[in-house]
């Protein structure tokens, strides 16, 4: 059986070495916290389905590997990317710190709308906190972001993370602020075929046992 | 053991001291017919002769040129032989050591649990072991199976895939290509023959240090035994060095990443499992701290301790993987570099060779968009370490080594740091740190210059972007002069084509595509080349923070 979704977008999720993107994927697709994860090479792919606002949105999650070493093809990662979860580990100074090149990087080599969200991952090791929920809302606001603390541990927040990122875009979708036709937007149609005005059609197409 | 030796002896006496942990050592005398004890029959008596039920390590005394009395690793034939002719008189002693093994070995235990840990494998009676051998070997054939149906689905519809005719390496066929004293007298053939079924497990230890280039050409074998001696005295100074001096920030930025990646580099086995203070992911992490330190201009980067944690897993000691990774790093070290034109260059070829056997499938990915094919980065980085079992990792990495022509370090052996950093003939006082500022002076480049920023400024300059392109368009001219390929699939194959080869500069361990000779275009001369800013950041350097 073929999954059915009105859009697909690419994801990224990005951040320093170490502060947990894999799991968050993993967590994600798995619901489950991931023991004994390895370092990421280069790039590993997941993918969902997520119900965001009354439309069936195919997730196409890029993973990336955190180390500065490998951004000369990295880069080539993030062409086409509608939206990025950018992350850091509340428990490490240095991985908040990268931020503002991970986010350069974000905002010139993927679309320039691109739709980011701020990660604090690890929010479980509360007695190891070296970041802030203030400060990270502070620069999140500052550099127009959406921010949410997770944890790939617990589960907390990471279909929220998720989810969030990819309702901001259907809203922009919808408002006119994206074009999905425009290439290198990162958003494609998928087998349901949306209109851009469809909130009627999706009314008319979801409840079809009520006609 | 019989073999190439004629020993003066009929009989060895053996005496054989067992440490465990603070237990009183014990002491067994016995003796042997080096003629006809091997390896396994030895590590049986002592087995019975103590009672042990746990896995232990057996070293043998030999007394040096100066006089010191050393012990050395007993781990196979090859070095039993060595033991029976170095034999201190009046016999043989033997360090029994079990204290390094914590976990049981259960006799009863099913070979399902092969992938968890090697050190079974060492132990296994034959019936096992070929049982074993069958499970990986049937894995292997299933996955090459896959592989060649993926690659090959018009040209070979009926390509069945031979298994392999002959038994993986063994100490006798090892020592057919060695003569009377040990040399290697058939680099080539030897090679020939792990390419077409591979080592014994126990004889790893052995053939891969050849297989790895980490011997000169022509060493006998006591020169071999001494020269490893040497190199692991070398290993310790280098460790001892950066262990001693203050914890600098540069020293930090590294073993802050070594330590962040050997905590999850294959946990899953048990020869890393259990607490992060495992001793051999601590092993691990000295390997591979010490290499970046000694290496400045490559350092530490992800994908190292893949690279590394299969030949500690394979030496169980940790200056004979040191050595063995400076030997693979000395032909892997440019895939790590910053500008990324090694692996951009694989990339190239990669797409090529799927262009020209598969089209359609070239065609489905460029509509997926997936033509760049970057989700095979960590296939090539890693030579494939990561895509198989770990076991059958093992068995893949000899095999695709012995595909490779010898390259032997030069006479005065392998080097263990970088030139620029080896001691002159003046003796000097600097420590690695300040010789890495030295070395960053030297080279004009500020510490904390980053690449991006270098990129940047050649971006503004030219306006291309500082990235590499794996686009289509790059890659059709390339496409277009290319020579008709073969894909190597047998041994035959493979000595047929070995005289025409050409390897392509910078790449050395290009495995995909054997080139028939051609002079390059325009186009592919730019690729071989490397990217337009390869040598404005070919020496840079810097710490990842």
């Amino acid at each position: 059986m073929s999954e059915s979704y009105d859009y697909l977008f690419k994801f990224l999720v990005i951040g320093s070495a170490g502060t947990g993107k894999s799991c968050l994927l993993h967590q994600f697709i798995e619901s489950k916290f991931k023991e004994d994860s390895s370092h990421t090479i280069g790039v590993e792919f997941g993918s969902k389905v997520v119900p965001v606002s009354g439309k069936q949105v195919k997730l196409q999650i890029w993973d990336t590997a955190g180390q500065e070493r490998f951004k000369s093809v990295t880069r080539s990662y993030y062409r086409g990317a509608a939206g990025a979860l950018l992350v850091y580990d509340v428990t490490r100074r240095d991985s908040f710190n990268a931020l503002a090149n991970w986010l350069a990087d974000a905002r010139s080599l993927a679309s320039p709308n691109i739709v980011v969200l701020l990660v604090g991952n690890k929010s479980d090791l509360e007695s190891q906190r070296e970041v802030t929920f203030l400060e990270a809302s502070r620069f999140a606001q500052e550099n127009e972001l959406m921010f949410l603390e997770t944890s790939a541990k617990s589960g907390q927040n990471v279909v929220e993370a998720f989810s969030k990122c990819a309702k901001a875009i259907v809203t922009k979708i919808e408002s006119g602020e994206l074009d999905p036709d425009r290439i290198g937007s990162g958003i494609q149609y998928g087998n349901l075929k949306p209109t851009r005005n469809s909130a009627s059609a999706a009314t008319g197409r979801s409840c079809p046992c009520k006609v | 053991m019989a073999g190439l030796f004629d020993y003066s002896k009929e009989a060895v006496r053996v005496k054989a001291k067992k440490c465990d942990g603070d237990a009183e050592p014990e002491w067994r005398k016995f003796s042997v017919d080096p003629q006809i004890t091997t390896y396994e029959v030895l590590r049986s008596i002592l087995a019975k002769a103590f009672e042990l039920r746990r896995d232990f390590s057996v070293s043998y005394r030999v007394i040096d040129d100066l006089g010191q009395e050393t012990f050395l690793p007993l781990l196979s034939d090859w070095d039993l032989d060595a033991a029976f002719l170095g034999a201190c008189d009046p016999c043989l002693n033997l360090l029994i050591d079990v204290t390094g093994a914590e976990e049981a070995w259960e006799p009863e235990e099913p070979p399902v649990s092969v992938i968890k840990s090697l050190k079974p494998l060492l132990r296994l009676g034959k019936p096992k072991a070929a049982q074993l051998q069958g499970l990986f070997k049937s894995q292997m054939e299933r996955t090459l199976g896959m592989v060649q149906r993926a690659l090959k689905p018009e040209e070979a519809p009926d390509y069945d895939p031979e298994p392999p005719e002959e038994a993986p390496v063994d100490d006798v066929c090892f020592r057919s290509f060695l003569d009377p004293l040990g040399t290697l007298e058939e680099p080539r053939a030897m090679r020939a023959a792990v390419f077409a079924s591979g080592v014994e497990p126990s004889l790893r230890k052995v053939v891969w240090k050849h297989l790895l280039n980490v011997y000169p050409e022509g060493l006998k074998g006591k020169e071999r035994i001494e020269y490893m001696r040497q190199r692991q005295q070398q290993y310790n100074a280098l460790k001892d060095e950066w262990m001693k001096q203050a914890e600098t920030p540069e020293l930090m930025a590294i073993t802050t990443m070594v330590r962040k990646d050997v905590l999850r580099t294959d946990r899953h086995l048990v020869f890393y499992a259990g607490n992060d203070d495992n001793k051999n992911v601590a092993a691990l992490f000295n390997v591979l701290t010490t290499y970046a330190v000694n290496h400045p201009s490559v350092s530490y980067c992800q994908g190292m301790s893949d690279l590394a944690s299969p030949l500690l897993v394979t030496m169980q000691d940790e200056p004979t993987a040191y050595v063995c990774f400076c030997a693979l790093m000395r032909r892997l070290h440019n895939n790590f570099s910053f500008d990324g034109a090694a692996m951009g260059l694989k990339f190239q070829h990669l797409s090529i060779a799927l262009r020209h056997y598969d089209p359609d499938f070239y065609l489905y990915l460029q509509q997926q968009q997936a033509g760049d094919l970057l989700f095979c980065y960590r296939w090539l980085l890693l030579e494939l370490k990561r895509e198989f079992a770990f076991e059958d990792a093992l068995r893949m990495l000899e095999v695709l080594w012995a595909s490779l022509e010898p390259d032997w370090p030069p006479p005065d052996g392998l080097q263990l740091q970088e030139a620029a950093l080896r001691p002159s003939t003046a003796p000097s006082r600097h420590t690695a740190y300040t010789r890495l500022c030295a070395l960053r002076r030297q080279r004009g480049l500020p510490s904390n210059k980053s690449l991006d920023e270098l990129g940047q400024r050649a971006q503004l300059t030219t306006g291309r972007r500082p990235f590499l392109s794996l686009d289509d368009s790059d890659l059709a001219a390339v496409v277009e002069c290319t020579s008709p390929r073969k894909v190597v699939r047998n041994l035959k194959e493979f000595q047929a084509l070995a005289p025409t080869v050409v390897e392509p500069k910078n790449a050395k361990d290009e495995i995909f595509v054997w080139e028939n000779p051609l002079p390059p275009s325009p186009a592919q001369q730019a690729v071989e080349d490397g990217p337009w800013w390869g040598d404005q950041v070919r020496h840079a350097f810097c710490w990842e923070g």
